[in-house]
């Protein structure tokens, strides 16, 4: 559990992001967005990074058909 | 008597020698006759998880050379098609050969800890990832610069090198993470990531709301990213 709210907030705002992109290729108006959230603190960069990192990670999870 | 000697035949032998029946003699021979039957048990034990041991070894290396090899070939007769998913994503042609290098640096060593059957959509679907993660870190990072240019002290929190292996004891955590979900949560969640499907197809599937899958997909991830702050990293 996070035990800062404040946290969780910027965690949910970076997984929003991410299941935007896995849906819909980004207008340059969104990537703007984007950046400009992240320009806002290291915070927000930091947890991106980790969003992203384990984004990355659950891609190379082979899917169920894949497996069998 | 004949029950005895079934029951214990190194009695038998004892009963034979009436002569040589003082106790001293008794436990001498039935320490020497059992020595001989606990040596050859241990032996036969040792020999058994030996080549047991031996035999899955020989199995596995020969299973991961088959694989290893297979590999390869996909990443040399497809890497054009490869190249060509890449590139879609990308927009240009510029970075498709260095996503597919990658791609192939971090299949390797994912598939250590995975067995996959149908490796062609499995390393396309892989290729097509990293084109959108490269995509987003490379607007993401000349963002960073133009900040930067500005006098804004945005550092980078990582300048990853643009091919970089994979954390795998982070990978195997995660697998073991989204393991512990509600079967329904993480079916929801493979649909989605692996099985390239939207949240509305996901609910769909599932026979469930976009709402609930939205929510499940986060709780997986968060989920996921709990238990990798949980874990003791190493010093850097």
């Amino acid at each position: 559990m996070d035990n800062d709210s404040g946290d969780d907030a910027v965690w949910q705002t970076a997984l929003d992001w991410l299941m935007r992109e896995h849906e819909e290729t980004l207008s340059d108006v969104d990537r703007e967005a984007l950046h400009a959230w992240l320009a806002v603190s290291s915070l927000h960069r930091r947890v991106f990074h980790e969003a992203e990192q384990l984004w990355m990670l659950t891609g190379l999870i082979p899917s169920g058909d894949e497996r069998n | 008597m004949h029950l005895a000697y079934e029951r214990c035949p190194c009695y038998m032998s004892l009963l034979t020698e009436p002569t040589k029946n003082q106790p001293a003699y008794r436990y001498k021979k039935w320490i020497s006759s059992h020595r001989l039957t606990y040596l050859m048990v241990t032996q036969i034990i040792i020999v058994a998880i030996y080549s047991v041991v031996l035999i899955k070894a020989g199995g596995r290396a020969v299973d991961t050379q088959t694989w290893s090899a297979e590999l390869e070939d996909i990443f040399v007769n497809q890497r054009p098609r490869l190249c060509c998913v890449a590139a879609k994503v990308l927009g240009n042609a510029d970075q498709a050969d260095d996503v597919v290098q990658d791609a192939y640096l971090k299949i390797s060593e994912a598939t250590t800890l995975f067995e996959v059957k149908q490796p062609i959509s499995y390393v396309s679907r892989v290729v097509r990832n990293l084109a959108i993660d490269r995509c987003r870190r490379s607007a993401f990072e000349s963002a960073l610069f133009a900040k930067a240019e500005e006098g804004d002290n945005a550092s980078c929190a990582s300048h990853s090198p643009e091919v970089i292996a994979i954390d795998r004891q982070a990978l195997a955590q995660v697998v073991e993470s989204l393991n512990e979900l509600p079967e329904r949560t993480r079916r929801a969640f493979e649909l989605y990531r692996s099985g390239n499907h939207t949240q509305r197809e996901v609910a769909l599937q599932l026979g469930v709301s976009t709402t609930s899958v939205n929510f499940m997909i986060r709780d997986a991830l968060t989920h996921c990213h709990q238990s990798l702050q949980g874990r003791s990293l190493p010093d850097k």
